[in-house]
């Protein structure tokens, strides 16, 4: 019984942080049509902010919405350097393009920082932990799901209640015709942006943290599990990639348990193959939202 | 899907001797509009004077529908001049020219089907303000009550004919000087095209400038002023509507598609 609590509490935390990437690829997919690859280089940048902010002796309870904030402001550059050149294009160009634009930051990184992977000093808080019944439960974990649920709820709430979200779902919907409403390609294709690097920065506060270190390569591994997050729910549906990011999660944990020590090294592709396994019977996703689209197209 | 940004880069051909008609709200002079290597419509020029209807027909590919996207901005024109009250907008963004006072119903209603009817209409009035919003949607409600009454229901589940009134709506919420409707009776049962032809004349009535696009061609030149008849492209007889349903011109140009009746 202890044992299914301790497991469950992991998923929470890794389903949360899944979702946070799955949903920041979703809301620029279904906008823009777009599987931005260098969504984790996001995470990636964030790190380094945090390690350079950090050793600065800021505070980390400024370090924190800093490095959040690097990763949004990234997020946003990355719209205007990259890809706003690129409007127009043919989407595989600018898939393409998305590629050229994690490379080129990788090797940026690479170059002017180096590939010594750079430990980041987190505070005590975020590797102790407390027991309840029995169920170890990191302070971190405790942290993540609050986090994670405040900041899905917010999202729901600006995308339901506000202008500028209505905007976004329409647009997520027909571009077209919301540009035909009077409102600009630009802000809202920003404010997608601007969301998802959010999105990124927050989960890579909760995924750093458990590991301390950063290399130029740390975005990969997010961006693929936020990625197969989103299109196990249905890419371009936004609760479908949150729903997909707890799925992934769940399968990983059960995974985890059931397969014995030895076949570790091969965990991922048991996993891979059960994704494979849910787009054979749901090729849409779960909540394939954008099968009107897919029509149209 | 398909996202479709104009080409920023290349810029429209204009032509020096083109000049608006000088009481026309609307005067397309030589537009030219091609896909690729496809020409789609070529050197078109209308006019469209304030308060009147003016109808444009043609069969499947004859243009219309680009020629209405040539105005909005939603594709480029390659060459040729727009004059909306005397300005020139060939080659702007979607976004300003509904803002200068062009809206449109796009073929096949194009509703947010995803979104709540009363949604649907908000973002018709773009980012605009509570107040200035309340006014423009008492308006709209007024000319369909339909809409009032399943304000809160997605409408992808309305019927076809309340989205096509949504869709009119939804243009209307602009406040536009002059609506460009894009076959608003397609897909609809008779007896609804009647009310939807209804609805077009009462907007008249209210002194709308139109652009209708039609495939019901006895219908659209019972209600409208003038028409532009087209044919792969070009525009191939126009003139007052009564004409036009007396002559042979526009049976001409369908080839038979059309039908006599």
């Amino acid at each position: 019984m202890t044992e299914v609590a301790q497991q469950v509490a992991n998923w929470l935390t890794i389903g949360g942080i899944y979702a946070l990437l799955a949903l920041g690829i979703a809301v620029i997919f279904s906008i823009l049509g777009l599987i931005n690859i260098a969504h984790g280089e996001l995470v990636t940048i964030s790190g380094y902010s945090m390690v350079a902010l950090a050793a600065n002796g800021v505070p980390w309870a400024l370090v924190i919405p800093l490095a959040i904030l690097v990763a949004l402001v990234a997020s946003v550059l990355m719209e205007r350097v990259a890809f706003r050149p690129m409007r127009g294009a043919p989407l595989s160009a600018m898939l393409l393009g998305s590629l050229a634009l994690s490379i080129v930051i990788q090797n940026l990184l690479l170059l002017f920082v180096g590939a010594r992977p750079k430990t980041i000093g987190f505070p005590g808080w975020t590797q102790s932990s407390f027991e309840v019944a029995g169920v170890t439960v990191g302070w971190l974990d405790v942290g993540c799901w609050v986090v994670t649920a405040a900041v899905l709820a917010a999202v729901i709430v600006f995308l339901r209640r506000s202008v500028r979200g209505l905007a976004l779902r329409a647009a997520a919907e027909d571009f077209e015709v919301t540009r035909l409403m009077g409102i600009r390609a630009d802000s809202v294709i920003r404010g997608a942006f601007a969301v998802a690097g959010l999105l990124a920065g927050i989960a890579a506060f909760f995924l750093l943290a458990t590991s301390s270190v950063v290399v130029p390569g740390t975005g990969f591994t997010p961006m693929l599990k936020g990625f197969i997050a989103a299109v196990i729910g249905g890419l371009g549906s936004l609760s479908g990639a949150v729903l997909g990011g707890f799925v992934l999660a769940g399968v990983e944990v059960v995974f985890q348990l059931a397969l014995p020590a030895s076949a570790a090294p091969f965990g991922d592709a048991v996993v891979f193959g059960v994704v494979i396994l849910v787009l054979l019977l749901r090729p849409n996703g779960l909540l394939a939202a954008r099968s009107v689209a897919v029509e149209r197209a | 899907m398909r996202v479709t940004f104009p080409r920023r880069s290349a810029p429209v051909v204009r032509q020096s001797e083109a000049a608006p008609d000088a009481g026309a709200l609307l005067s397309v002079r030589g537009l030219t509009t091609c896909y690729g290597a496809t020409v789609a419509i070529r050197d078109v020029s209308l006019d469209v004077h304030p308060g009147e209807i003016v109808t444009i027909l043609g069969a499947n590919g004859a243009g219309k529908t680009t020629t209405l996207g040539s105005i909005t901005g939603l594709v480029r024109p390659s060459a040729g001049s727009i004059f909306f009250d005397g300005v020139d907008i060939a080659g702007e963004t979607p976004e300003r020219i509904v803002g200068c006072g062009i809206a449109l119903s796009p073929e096949g209603r194009r509703v947010f089907a995803k979104l709540t009817v009363r949604e649907n209409l908000r973002l018709g009035a773009g980012l605009k303000g509570q107040s200035e919003l309340d006014e423009r949607y008492a308006e709209v409600v007024d000319l369909f009550p339909v809409l009032e009454r399943k304000r809160d229901d997605f409408a992808g589940l309305l019927s076809g004919g309340e989205q096509q009134q949504l869709a009119i709506g939804r243009a209307l919420m602009s406040r536009p000087r002059l609506l460009l409707l894009d076959e608003p009776s397609l897909g609809l049962a008779p007896i609804v095209v009647s009310s939807v032809f209804d609805l077009i004349g009462r907007l008249r009535d209210r002194g709308m400038t139109i652009v209708l696009v039609e495939q019901n061609v006895d219908r659209a030149l019972g209600l409208a002023d003038r028409g532009y008849v087209l044919q792969t492209g070009r525009v191939i007889v126009d003139g007052p509507a009564a004409e036009l349903r007396d002559g042979s011109a526009v049976e001409d140009a369908y080839l038979g598609l059309g039908g006599r009746s």
